[in-house]
């Protein structure tokens, strides 16, 4: 039997990389150079803290070499974990944020579903005026606040100012009209078909946002909760201003009045509080980024 | 299954009528389509029907009952989007059987309901994956399918087949059809396409600019159509217009295309066409497939001309050709082997039992 062989290899010629692939590659040299630089940039700071948390106030106070530790010791780590005061802003803390997310996450939402779909008179003005709350600075807004609170207590005889839990209707102004506004772009991505066939499937406009809206704008609104938290959790200025006794104040506040004795810095702790406070948002972010997947709508039309 | 009426329906945006005084009677078990260009309000009235959209005057009714203030979940409805408008983190499963369960069906039910119509719409295999691992076509059978599992008293299809390519759409609109002769629920459709409302339709209502231009079976809408609009939207290659005027000569009835080109008219047409005024402007409209090649023992009213192509377009089975009467372009289309070549001559005939005649300012067919 004769074999056939058949040239499959075409005109010969040189493989020359195209312009496109040498485009590319000098976008990702030009991005990792600039995201080294950051990474370094941003990461420097949280080094620092760690190196000096590891350090006794001897050793911080020595002129030596500031990037080394040379006797590192557990004792700042431990004394602020076995203080209650550190734990009580801890847990102050924690109440406050958790509670704030979850009041913001029961308006905004809600909120933002009703300002992206029922349109009513004045809906597109009302989500604008959402966004520009959001953009008057907090501390504009501190000394009408509090003197707002004062008064109400002075009317009701209801007390808040110096509670921990009057930051539980301060932060709110900050976290709704932000995550609300993020819910809209979110809620306004949804194909309109998509609530529409909720509708004519017999659904409700509350079972349209539990059953249909929440699920598929997941992402959005763990990028919302993600935001409250932050927000919430690493406030400075309200708390500083509204809470006062030692057993009320939140961590933020709680490290620096506290750790900072006059003109007496004690920054072995003042580090070590500092990058215990970072750890539940890092937490946080690292166990939420795994849902954070975007592309959820996938499929809901022509894809 | 029940019957649709609408009654001098008008859907107002501001200053704009979408939808201007429609009139429309579907009878139980009847497959409407709506068809017309992109505009023409057709969307909007399907919107109207289903309650998605207020109408601002006239009567919607669904089975005897008016429904202008009913909400969409309580008209027992069904709607098939284009886009599918399935829900992404349901399985089809669960897609198929969300209004079921907002209802409170007892599981049982829901479950046969369920595995019945994806029987039906052979997508049994694909009952537990989610919209994103499916095809564009198998997306739009589970679109159908959550539609057939309510069982509702009339579909509503919004142009369902636009999304997918031209062969899935060719078999998914006999697949549509499969389904309404076993489901016989009242069916409107809306489409753009002139030929999917031919195929499928039992009934076709042509719009534009928001008003009925004409209603009727597929057949009737081809052969004859009312308005000149109907003429050139239905049929494809469309209908040929050209300019023309009547005239007498020796007692004969002349229809006059160009100084040189002239035909007489058949004794029906001529009939038909005596009382017209012989000064008025007309438009000859003829199909395509009237315009043909000349054979050797021409029938009656069939009239034979000279003319040369401008150009050719074998279709295989077909060929069609091109070329120009006083200005205007004229289709017509002849057998493969009678040698239309671009550029050449060629001995046409036109079938005047099949032609039309059309009043050229009102657009009438008279």
């Amino acid at each position: 039997m004769s074999t056939v062989t058949i040239d499959k290899s075409g005109p010969t010629r040189k493989v020359k990389y195209g312009s496109m692939s040498r485009d590319r590659t000098w976008a990702l040299r030009w991005s990792y150079f600039f995201l080294v630089l950051f990474a370094i940039f941003s990461l420097t700071p949280p080094l620092y803290m760690l190196i000096t948390s590891l350090k006794s106030s001897a050793e911080i106070s020595a002129a030596t070499n500031p990037w080394w530790v040379y006797h590192p010791t557990l004792s700042n780590y431990i004394e602020l974990l076995t203080s209650n005061q550190f734990l009580r802003f801890f847990w102050n803390s924690a109440w406050v944020s958790i509670i704030v997310v979850t009041i913001t996450m029961l308006i905004s939402v809600p909120a933002a579903f009703a300002l992206a779909r029922m349109k009513f008179w004045g809906s597109a003005t009302l989500a604008t005026g959402v966004f520009l709350t959001y953009l008057i600075p907090d501390s504009l807004l501190f000394i009408p606040l509090f003197k707002m609170f004062a008064v109400f207590g002075d009317w009701t005889g209801v007390q808040l100012v110096n509670r921990w839990y009057v930051l539980l209707f301060i932060y709110p102004t900050l976290t709704v009209p932000f995550c609300t506004w993020i819910m809209i772009g979110y809620f306004a991505s949804i194909p309109k078909e998509l609530d529409e066939a909720a509708i004519i499937d017999g659904a409700s406009w509350f079972q349209t946002l539990t059953r249909i809206f929440i699920p598929v704008a997941l992402p959005g609104l763990i990028a919302a909760t993600i935001f409250a938290f932050t927000v919430s959790w690493a406030q400075f200025l309200y708390p500083l201003v509204f809470t006062t006794s030692t057993d009320q104040l939140v961590l933020p506040v709680g490290i620096i009045t506290t750790l900072i004795k006059g003109d007496v810095f004690n920054w072995g702790q003042i580090m070590t509080g500092a990058l215990l406070g970072a750890a539940p948002p890092l937490i946080i972010y690292a166990f939420l980024m795994d849902y954070y997947i975007a592309g959820l709508t996938a499929g809901a039309t022509k894809g | 299954m029940a019957d649709v009426s609408l009654r001098k329906v008008v859907k107002r945006y501001d200053e704009v009528e979408a939808v201007r005084g429609i009139d429309l009677d579907i009878a139980d078990h009847e497959f409407v389509v709506l068809v017309g260009p992109s505009g023409c309000g057709k969307s909007t009235t399907l919107r109207m029907i289903a309650g998605l959209e207020d109408i601002s005057d006239g009567d919607i009714m669904i089975g005897g009952d008016v429904v202008n203030d009913v909400p969409p979940k309580d008209r027992d409805i069904a709607m098939v989007f284009q886009n599918y408008a399935l829900y992404p983190h349901m399985t089809v499963a669960e897609n198929m059987s969300f209004g079921l369960r907002l209802k409170h069906y007892p599981k049982a039910e829901i479950k046969s309901r369920v595995t019945e119509a994806a029987r039906m719409l052979d997508i049994t295999d694909l009952i537990d994956r989610k919209p994103k691992q499916l095809s564009g076509g198998q997306r739009q059978r589970v679109a159908m399918g959550r539609a057939i599992v309510r069982n509702p008293k009339v579909f509503l299809f919004d142009e369902p087949l636009s999304n997918l390519d031209a062969k899935l759409r060719v078999q998914m609109r006999i697949e549509i059809k499969k389904v309404h002769q076993k489901v016989r629920t009242t069916t409107v459709y809306v489409t753009h396409d002139q030929v999917e409302a031919m195929t499928l339709a039992d009934r076709v209502v042509v719009m534009n600019h928001g008003k009925i231009e004409q209603i009727g079976t597929p057949n009737e809408l081809y052969h004859k159509p009312a308005t000149r609009f109907v003429a050139s939207f239905i049929g494809s290659p469309a209908m040929n217009f050209v300019p023309c005027r009547l005239e007498d000569v020796g007692g004969k009835l002349n229809v006059r295309l160009t100084d040189r080109l002239a035909f007489a008219l058949p004794p029906a047409r001529a009939a038909r066409y005596q009382a017209l005024s012989r000064t008025d402007r007309l438009l000859l409209g003829i199909r395509p497939e009237h315009v043909m090649e000349a054979r050797p023992h021409a029938e009656p009213g069939v009239e034979p001309f000279d003319t040369v192509l401008d150009v050719t377009e074998p279709m295989g089975m077909e060929t069609l050709v091109y070329f120009t009467l006083e200005g205007t372009q004229v289709c017509g289309r002849v057998n493969p082997n009678a040698g239309a070549q671009d550029g050449s001559p060629l001995r046409l005939a036109v079938d005047l039992n099949n032609m039309h005649l059309l009043n050229e300012v009102t657009g009438a067919v008279l």
